[in-house]
């Protein structure tokens, strides 16, 4: 459904995308995993034709953007990371509107735009301006508008930033039955549980490279040498010791939880043990952790997430 | 269809906003009154004299009886009073003077006699006593049609040289009209930064409808609600405050290439500063200028020739000037040329906006502002 081939988009001396290259296949979640500047959305201001690109080259449902950026753009719909609608019109005008650009119109765009406004559940605040709207509602409208013409390709740009967990759920949901009905999807995040909780594929871009891509399963394969180590504790633990036992890479606090990154064999487990009871530590729980998109991350880029 | 749809939805902005459309008429409407109201005086080409009133007796002749029907259209009040009355009055001395009227003669008894009153009976009664001449001799020479002419539809006042001059509504009405026309610029500018402040211009730029076609419906709708707002004024002006503007349809078709040439000129700012904010400051301050220098503020001759000067400078000047010479002098000549220059600037204007618009669409603007 969309292929692209090493893509190049320079900001001046900044290189914001670097060969970059990846393919979506037809009805499938791909995400854009990486923290804010990684050029996610360099990435997909030039597959939109928001931006021109440096090099390289883009397909999309087999179109090349080169020579058919029109109808390419008739196969996409877009959500924005910002909110792209008109607060001073009500619900179902933007839909309407936005449905129009893609050549709807009559009754075929008003039964879209009101099955879309379903969708999103908003069908009872069709009517209502949109400036009256909180901000959970006001995503959830910034997606029915990229959704109204039924695009082949729907490329979302963190949807879900600063809203509320409800909404998230609503929309993370409503992406899931999007896919569910065929529908393919580009996702970009930089929160790894969406992208855990979404995508068949993922892509980790990080200062405009694609670093690893693969399913779930093959990006955690990438730090197959590490495990990770969960120990709840009653007390303080004793951090200083326990950072020094030898295959230990790193500790993360939270709460009563100690979660350490190992790099080895089970050594390690029985040296932490022995420093927790050296300590009279006392041991509440003990679990073996599977590695997140946020460990492969820091293996592969030195970096957090959310740094 | 997606032209229709994208014009129904400025529409509808414009519509959303009611208390900016509100403005943008009660704005010239208000001024219009206020102006028209503070200037009324000093607008006046004829000195309205003074109501007189004086107590007459006569001896109820025919004479008598026309002199005194008559005055009333001279401001000129006979109030007829008894014999008993008038020596009361004399005695008392409160009555200094009156009018004694026979067939024969008229008296001013008066010790005023270069007071108003006195003069007043004087003007009177020579017109009154031409007038008689002139019944006589229209009778003498068969032309009863001259016996009693019609005084409201026989006497015209016009300016010297016969030259007409509208009055501080008639001229506050073409100038205030045109003051906000220009300000439409403004409105303009709002109308194209819109999809940039609201991020809209991402999802269109997106969508398969060309951006070269976003620009030129959002100018088009711009100059569209203008021309309404201009009818509406002028309807307005027409029938409520009773400003002429001797063909509604002619002066509603010269104003276009005023509406077009200001939202060109928005267009144009727009494109240049690429902030609304800028473009607005730099737009209010040429709209004050342009205003000025087209005699929008004060109420000037139209025969002065520093403001004939002046208006050469400024497009609301052309305007103005080539209203006023069609509404009072009945010229189309200089209002037909303002016109064919505004459109030619407006032309000007709007290439070069667009010109920049393309060059901006080939930049990465659009996603990284």
């Amino acid at each position: 459904m969309l292929e692209v081939k090493k893509l190049v988009k320079r900001y001046g001396s900044k290189l914001a995308v670097s060969d970059v290259s990846f393919k979506v296949e037809k009805g499938e979640i791909y995400g854009l995993l990486g923290p804010n500047g990684a050029g996610k959305s360099s990435t997909i201001n030039i597959i939109t034709g928001l931006i021109r690109k440096d090099s390289g080259q883009v397909l999309i449902g087999g179109l090349d953007l080169d020579r058919e950026l029109t109808k390419a753009k008739y196969l996409l719909g877009i959500v924005p990371q910002d909110l792209a609608i008109y607060n001073d019109l009500n619900a179902l005008q933007n839909v309407k509107f936005f449905g129009s650009l893609y050549g709807l119109s009559g009754s075929a765009l008003q039964k879209q735009a009101l099955e879309t406004l379903a969708f999103v559940g908003l069908s009872d605040k069709a009517k209502d301006k949109v400036k009256t709207f909180s901000g959970g509602m006001k995503r959830r409208l910034n997606i029915a508008c990229g959704l109204v013409h039924r695009p082949q390709l729907l490329i979302l740009d963190e949807p879900t930033v600063g809203i509320d967990p409800q909404s998230r759920n609503h929309i993370m949901e409503a992406i899931l039955q999007l896919n569910r009905e065929g529908m393919t999807i580009l996702y970009t995040t930089h929160y790894m549980e969406e992208a855990e909780q979404l995508c068949s594929r993922i892509a980790i871009m990080d200062a405009g490279q694609i670093v690893a891509q693969g399913n779930l399963q093959e990006l955690r394969s990438l730090i197959e040498e590490n495990w990770y180590i969960v120990v709840k504790v009653k007390g303080t633990p004793p951090m200083e010791e326990l950072s020094h036992v030898a295959g230990v890479e790193k500790i993360d606090l939270n709460g009563n939880a100690l979660r350490f990154t190992c790099r080895g064999k089970h050594a390690q487990l029985r040296d932490i043990l022995e420093v927790q009871g050296q300590h009279h530590s006392e041991i509440l729980d003990l679990s073996i952790d599977e590695p997140n998109l946020e460990d492969v991350f820091l293996t592969l880029t030195g970096k957090r997430l959310r740094d | 269809m997606r032209t229709l749809q994208f014009l129904k939805k400025e529409g509808l902005q414009s519509l959303a906003a009611p208390e900016t459309v509100l403005l943008m008429l009660l704005f010239p409407l208000l001024l219009t009154w206020v102006l028209g109201t503070a200037f009324s005086n000093i607008s006046a080409r004829t000195l309205d004299l003074p109501e007189t009133r004086l107590p007459f007796v006569s001896d109820g002749g025919m004479v008598a009886q026309l002199y005194q029907s008559n005055s009333r259209n001279s401001s000129l009040t006979l109030e007829p009073i008894t014999e008993d009355a008038l020596q009361s009055g004399l005695a008392d001395g409160s009555l200094k003077q009156y009018v004694e009227l026979t067939d024969k003669e008229l008296i001013l008894h008066s010790d005023d006699q270069k007071g108003m009153e006195a003069m007043m009976v004087r003007m009177y009664s020579n017109a009154f006593i031409q007038q008689a001449n002139l019944t006589g001799a229209a009778l003498n020479a068969g032309r009863p049609d001259l016996m009693a002419p019609a005084f409201s539809e026989y006497i015209r006042i016009e300016g010297i040289d016969g030259r007409a001059e509208p009055s501080s509504f008639g001229y506050y009405g073409v100038t205030m009209l045109t003051m906000i026309l220009m300000y439409g610029s403004l409105q303009t500018v709002s109308m194209l930064s819109q999809e940039k402040a609201g991020r809209t211009s991402l999802r269109l730029k997106a969508s398969p409808y060309a951006m070269s076609k976003v620009f030129l419906v959002k100018t088009l709708a711009s100059c569209f609600i203008l021309i309404s707002q201009a009818a509406i004024i002028v309807l307005f002006n027409h029938f409520v405050y009773g400003i002429q503007y001797r063909n509604i349809g002619f002066v509603l078709l010269m104003v276009v290439p005023l509406a077009v040439f200001v939202t060109s000129l928005g267009v144009l700012a727009y494109q240049i500063f690429r902030k609304e904010e800028a473009a607005s400051v730099f737009l209010n301050i040429l709209t004050i200028a342009l205003v000025f220098l087209g005699g929008g503020y004060m109420m000037v001759s139209l025969d002065d020739s520093t403001f004939a000067t002046l208006t050469q400078f400024s497009p609301i000047g052309w305007v103005n000037q080539g209203l006023f010479r069609y509404i009072y002098r009945g010229s189309q000549e200089p209002i037909l040329w303002a016109g064919v220059k505004l459109l030619g600037l407006s032309l000007a204007m709007f290439l070069l906006a667009f010109r920049l618009f393309l060059r901006e669409e080939g930049s990465d603007r659009v996603a990284a502002d």
